[in-house]
């Protein structure tokens, strides 16, 4: 009757459910199926043979590894607490008041998360230590002080080293989206500051203040690095792990102490993801940004509160730089730079370095591209929407994966080079066995451990860019590859840059996730300063770190640079996103 | 249509990039004509590159891939990579650690030239051993001597000193389910008392004593160092070292005898065993390269003219406690469960 | 309903449905778009008609039902396969390019040399009035101007059909009065067959040469504005496009009476109407007098004595709010020329007599 099209399947929409299924079968295998090995060694005893439940009874049943999972959870909920309120506060006065030197605080907010973790234990022995500056007096000019580092209290200052960043980062973008108009409503109706606190600030932020509890929640749940050098006798989950995989060999206690791990950090995660279900943002786009007022009290306040959390993070980084530079601490303080020349240390000089700049470089790289990519096809489109919806799920998921747990399950799963396929006699080849012993295995545990914050500022960003461009560029003609590269690209920039630096800050300190994982031609510095500070050349494991910091920090200073330079240019266009 | 071929070539090239392609760099320095192999080892990062240097002397067409980390993490990094290995030669790792490897088979027998000269004790008596010793590592205690004196302390000569109040609070030790060093002392306490209950009692009178089981096992002696703790249970290498370092440290031999563990070598178990692996096997029981280890550790394998390092006793054969490797091998899990059950979960936040 | 005549059918939907399980959105939707022609889906929100429109641009798929444009079958052709142009309420303008490359974004794609697409984005920068701000960015254009990018991008390539979504709901009323007489013109200049959703009655009846009613996910009715205005054939359309009265009554059939309330109304007898006696009644505001001075009043036809609640200034009338005295709460509106109103010295709680002209009553089946 009529004349058909003959071209109905388009090509872009067979393209776009290709791109789609191939990121799910990536994500699948990078996140998802690693996993399984462990869920299996958690079953079986150490020949493999399955037991069942064995490990988890005898894992419940002795107290000293419950008392571990309670260490834990206390440790946890502290470090979120004081994480989430040091963050909260430190963001409130970026965003919120006329604080002097802003900028300033502003680029330095992060500097402690360019520390190594155990760069920070180290930097906080000196302090804190039985002979640090602190409980010594300042080599007794004045009445000393002895915090009790090892434990409790050491683990707790580490982690809100580690986690208030964290929280930070999460607080400030939310604090951020504010309308001048509902405070300025509310002061019409006489509202006290505390009631405007309570009744707009708060519920305005509640989304981001749960996020940042979660985050810092599962953050120091599971970290492992503070607690093994600062944790004393004060045990926890993490520790536990590397004292069954590493200490006894016992990989399936470890794998069992990892589900253990797992299950509050899923949980969380649901709690989450179940209270974010609700959230809409509140926030319109005709909104008018806040501009603090002058509160010469409340500035102040602010400022000193601030500085003295900087004074704080400069302090421990000035002693590591202090203990990189002396000879032997306390009893021969001579300075020198003779710890900066690693040959005699590692073996490698200043391969591991190297090696871990170039690691990170490729992670900054691959992982936005593959982030940005992948929240890409699960924002934007409508094909295969269940596809879709796991794919979503699957990138939440890392947060939750600890370090350790990453690092076990990917030499289990990339080191196998066939699966047997159950009851048949037949192997399939691992074609990402092939990656094991590669500078790639190490870049793709870091792309996937930091994966889950990257993942979710790509979506929150591409949400806030109209739909409808796309309907419009294909009814346009124009394909969406082109869309992406021309408008959704620039667009996204200074989030595409936030993400890059991002991982390249985190693959730069990483231990956890690789110290399993690194070839034996590819060392790298991180877990070289493990190595050095084990080895007692605490000079050079500070020199080290020294180096990392510094390169970070040049890092975000570049960073700081080009989306400045960026925003001069899309100043014309206003970009949308970056208030 | 050129430019969506354009995209699509892009999209090519970051999937090969992710699966690494033909990138020298990338995959290491492979293709290079020489026969390589990937060694597995927990000796000393300062120690190997003087060890290495008559292997590269004659063997110059043998590429040594070192992977040096602690005795915890190479014998996991083994165990974890059992499917495929990735190492070729273990190389200077405790023999408790072995016995464990070869538990889980492993490890192929071989028995290196020259196995004749080695000491009957540091070797697997089987006609092809599944591993082969090459020195003897001692624990011993590290005594910070100003800070002793700051606190009034007397330098503990032996085990027993240990146990006395004044040193309450002054010690730590490594934690022995963390690390073989602590777990040395502790199998060594349990075979050289009357009764392994006579050791249960004499640890548990340590315990009193110790301010911190640490996870590795030259950190007790690292932190005596530091002056960070006056006493720190470690072992006899460490100890030495460091106080050549010019630190304040006296390394205490115990008058009881010291717990010791074998460093040693094995084969490991792969379709395709490299004839270099068997070579570097030769080389590392041979009498040059043990005189290089006598440059560092008391005791050797095979026998050399080399004096005694500074700081170790004069006899130091006969430091060594009474000590059955396969002893503490078998009954590891056992002491160790017992071990948490009476100290570790007792460390409580203070 | 005019036809017309020789004029070809340049899209046809046939029988267009779309349901989210159990909950239809759309419903059996039949409609014929002439070429040339400016149609626009009218209709409150959630009646379906932005739907409607996206299903014709693939945007959205139907659940059932074809749709043939030109002669050809597109029911299942992707979005850049089918042949139109298309402005969003919100714009969409791409923010970091400027008006020029947002009107050639399209262009670009095509293999067209370069000094072509100049022409052609040139031409439409003048088309739309643009010509010199062509390098200026979204963020610096004036609502209205944005919308014009928005239109002469959508036209660049030239489409057969032109898809237009709320294109003037965001623009202030000074602007959006302007813009829709330019539209207008462009759209009869280049003969382009146009569809346009909106809410807005007047500019439906001010832009469209023909107008979709739409209810509830169907088709209220169909016609020209006169048409629309003249006869609506539902209660819906009669109080949708312009004011209606209804009253809720009894019909008697025979001898063309209605009953409502206490009071009697004779109907026309020029339609029949041929359903069940109780329906509505309805009658336009202005179709309304005031016959408050005249005698003999018992003589006349279709009266009823009423209160006045309200008056309302609405420039050259004002429209009185009036009601029954047995019936306070129903309120009916009649309007009034204003002198009428200030002649006559009317105020709020006066008693007049209104008249319904006859030949203006509606009846409607009541399904209220």
């Amino acid at each position: 009757m009529y004349f058909k099209k003959n071209f109905n399947k388009s090509f872009n929409i067979l393209l776009l459910r290709i791109l789609i299924i191939f990121v799910f079968i990536l994500v699948s295998f990078f996140i998802i199926i690693p996993l399984l090995p462990l869920f299996l060694k958690s079953f079986s005893d150490n020949k493999n043979n399955f037991i069942g439940l064995e490990n988890f009874i005898n894992y419940i049943q002795n107290p000293s590894l419950t008392q571990s999972f309670i260490n834990s959870l206390k440790v946890a909920i502290t470090t979120t607490f004081f994480s989430v309120l040091i963050g909260f506060i430190y963001a409130y006065a970026l965003t919120r008041t006329r604080l002097p030197l802003k900028k300033f605080f502003n680029t330095f907010s992060l500097f402690s998360l360019y520390i190594p973790p155990l760069a920070v234990a180290i930097g906080l022995i000196y302090i804190f230590g039985k002979q640090g500056l602190i409980t010594q007096g300042f080599f007794g000019t004045i009445p000393g002080f002895d915090i009790n580092l090892y434990g409790f209290n050491g683990i707790i200052i580490g982690e809100i080293f580690y986690c208030f960043p964290q929280a930070l980062i999460i607080l400030v973008s939310a604090l951020n989206l504010s309308d001048q108009r509902l405070y300025e409503a509310a002061e019409s109706l006489k509202a006290s500051p505390l009631r405007k606190f309570l009744t707009i600030t708060l519920p305005n932020i509640k989304y981001g203040l749960m996020n940042s509890f979660f985050i810092c929640f599962i953050l120091s749940f599971t970290d492992f690095g503070v607690p093994k050098v600062v944790g004393g006798n004060f045990n926890v989950l993490a520790t536990d792990i590397y004292k069954q995989v590493v200490g006894q060999q016992n990989f399936a206690m470890g794998a069992t102490i990892s589900i253990y791990l797992l299950v509050p950090s899923i949980l969380a995660f649901l709690i989450d993801k179940n209270f974010r279900k609700n959230e809409a943002s509140l926030i319109s786009g005709k909104s008018i940004p806040f501009k603090p007022r002058k509160n010469l009290i409340v500035d102040s306040i602010m400022f000193i509160f601030c500085s003295l959390i900087l004074i704080l993070v400069i302090g421990v980084f000035s002693s590591i730089v202090l203990a990189s530079l002396i000879k032997i601490w306390p009893y021969d303080i001579s300075l020198s730079l003779q710890n900066f020349r690693f040959s005699n240390v590692a073996g490698n000089g200043y391969e591991p370095y190297f090696n871990t700049v170039f690691m990170s470089i490729y992670t900054a790289i691959f992982g936005t591209i593959f982030v940005f990519f992948t929240a890409y096809l699960v924002e934007k489109f409508k094909p295969l929407k269940k596809i879709r919806m796991l794919i979503y799920f699957f990138s939440t998921l890392p947060i939750a994966i600890p370090g350790l747990v990453l690092g076990l399950s990917y030499i289990l799963f990339f080191n196998k080079p066939s699966f047997s396929v159950p009851f048949l006699d037949f192997q399939i080849f691992n074609p990402f066995s092939l990656l094991y012993g590669t500078m790639g295995i190490l870049v793709l545990a870091n792309i996937i451990h930091f994966f889950t914050v990257c993942f979710i500022s790509a979506t929150t960003t591409l949400k806030q860019i109209d739909k409808e461009f796309e309907e419009v560029s294909e009814s346009l003609k124009v394909p969406f590859y082109k869309t992406f590269l021309r408008i959704t690209i620039p667009l996204s920039l200074p989030t595409i840059l936030e993400i890059g630096s991002y991982y390249f800050v985190n693959s730069m300190i990483t231990v956890s996730a690789i110290i399993f994982l690194y070839p034996a031609k590819i060392p790298v510095s991180s877990v070289s300063i493990v190595n050095m500070d084990d080895a007692g050349d605490t000079a050079s494991a500070a020199a080290m770190s020294t180096l990392i910091v510094l390169t970070s920090l040049f890092v975000r200073l570049i960073y700081e640079f080009t989306s400045r330079n960026i925003s001069k240019k899309s100043s014309v266009w206003i970009n949308p996103l970056e208030t | 249509m050129k430019k969506l071929f354009s995209f699509v070539m892009g999209a090519a090239v970051i999937g090969t990039a992710l699966a690494p392609s033909a990138n020298a760099w990338w995959w290491g320095k492979k293709g290079s004509e020489k026969a390589s192999i990937t060694v597995y080892t927990a000796l000393e990062d300062d120690q190997i590159p003087n060890y290495l240097k008559s292997f590269e002397r004659d063997y110059p067409n043998i590429e040594v891939n070192i992977v040096r980390d602690s005795t915890g993490i190479v014998t996991a990094k083994l165990l974890a990579e059992a499917e495929n290995p990735q190492a070729d030669v273990v190389w200077g790792l405790a023999a408790s650690s072995l016995l464990v490897a070869n538990d889980r088979g492993l490890i192929q027998g071989y028995a290196p030239k020259g196995l004749s000269n080695v000491k009957p004790s540091f070797r697997d008596p089987a006609k092809k051993p599944s591993w082969v010793g090459i020195d003897s590592w001692i624990s011993a205690f590290c005594v910070n001597k100003i800070e002793a004196q700051k606190n009034g302390l007397s330098i503990p000569k032996s085990w027993a000193d240990l146990t006395k109040p004044e040193y309450k609070g002054h010690i730590v030790m490594s934690n022995p389910a963390s690390s073989g060093t602590g777990y040395l002392s502790v199998a060594s306490r349990l075979q050289n008392l009357p009764s392994e209950e006579d050791g249960w009692n004499y640890l548990d009178a340590l315990h009193a004593n110790i301010a911190q089981y640490m996870h590795s096992g030259s950190k007790p002696c690292k932190a005596a160092g530091k002056g960070e703790y006056p006493i720190g249970i470690s072992f006899g290498y460490r100890a030495v070292k460091q106080v050549n370092m010019g630190q304040p440290i006296e390394a205490v031999f115990p008058k009881e005898g010291s717990g010791w563990d074998v460093e040693a070598n094995a084969l490991i178990k792969k379709d395709k065993i490299k004839p270099a692996a068997k070579t570097f096997l030769d080389w590392a029981i041979s009498p040059e390269v043990s005189r290089e280890y006598a440059k560092s550790f008391a005791i050797t394998a095979v026998e050399t003219d080399v004096p005694l390092p500074k700081g170790f006793p004069s006899n130091p054969e006969k430091q060594l406690a009474k000590n059955d490797l396969q002893w503490a091998a078998v009954n590891r899990e056992r002491i160790l469960a017992e071990w948490a059950k009476r100290y570790d979960g007792k460390s409580a936040p203070k | 309903m005019i036809k017309k005549e020789g004029s070809f059918k340049y899209l046809e939907i046939k029988n267009i449905s779309k349901n989210f399980g159990e909950t239809f959105v759309l419903k059996n939707i039949h409609l014929d778009v002439f070429k040339g022609e400016f149609l626009c889906l009218l209709g409150p929100s959630g009646c379906g008609k932005t739907t409607l429109l996206r299903i014709i641009s693939g945007l959205e798929r139907q659940t059932n039902g074809d749709i043939v444009q030109d002669g050809l079958l597109i029911s299942n052709s992707p979005t850049e396969k089918r042949d139109f142009g298309i402005v969003f309420q919100s714009y969409a303008l791409f923010p970091n390019l400027n008006a020029k490359q947002n009107i050639a974004y399209g262009l670009e794609n095509k293999k067209i040399n370069k000094k072509e697409i100049e022409k052609r984005t040139n031409n439409l920068l003048r088309l739309v009035g643009l010509e010199k701000y062509s390098d200026q960015f979204p963020s610096q254009l004036s609502g209205g101007q944005q919308q014009r990018v928005a239109l002469a991008r959508a036209m660049a390539l030239s489409p057969g059909l032109l898809l237009l979504d709320e294109p003037l709901s965001a623009l202030d009323a000074q602007v959006r009065s302007k813009l829709r007489n330019e539209i207008k013109l462009i759209q009869k200049k280049l003969n382009l067959t146009t569809i346009m959703v909106t809410h807005d009655q007047t500019e439906a009846l001010s832009m469209a040469d023909r107008v979709v009613v739409m209810e509830r996910g169907h088709i209220a009715q169909i016609g020209t504005p006169f048409e629309l205005y003249e006869n609506p054939i539902t209660p819906f359309v009669a109080d949708f496009i312009g004011k209606m009265n209804l009253l809720k009554g009894k019909y008697d059939k025979k001898n063309y009476v209605f009953y409502y309330l206490n009071n009697r109304f004779l109907i026309s007898q020029n339609t029949e109407y041929s359903f069940l006696e109780n329906c509505l009644l309805g009658i336009r505001p202005e179709d309304i007098e005031i016959i408050k001075f005249r005698k003999n009043i018992e003589k006349e036809e279709n009266i009823l004595r009423v209160k006045i609640k309200e008056i309302t200034y609405l420039g050259t009338i004002f429209r009185l709010t009036v009601v029954l005295e047995s019936k306070l709460e129903e309120n009916i509106f009649v309007d009034v020329i204003s002198n009428q109103v200030v002649s006559n010295n009317l105020k709020i709680g006066d008693f007049i007599d209104i008249k319904l002209k006859k030949e203006k009553i509606k009846l409607f089946e009541s399904n209220l």
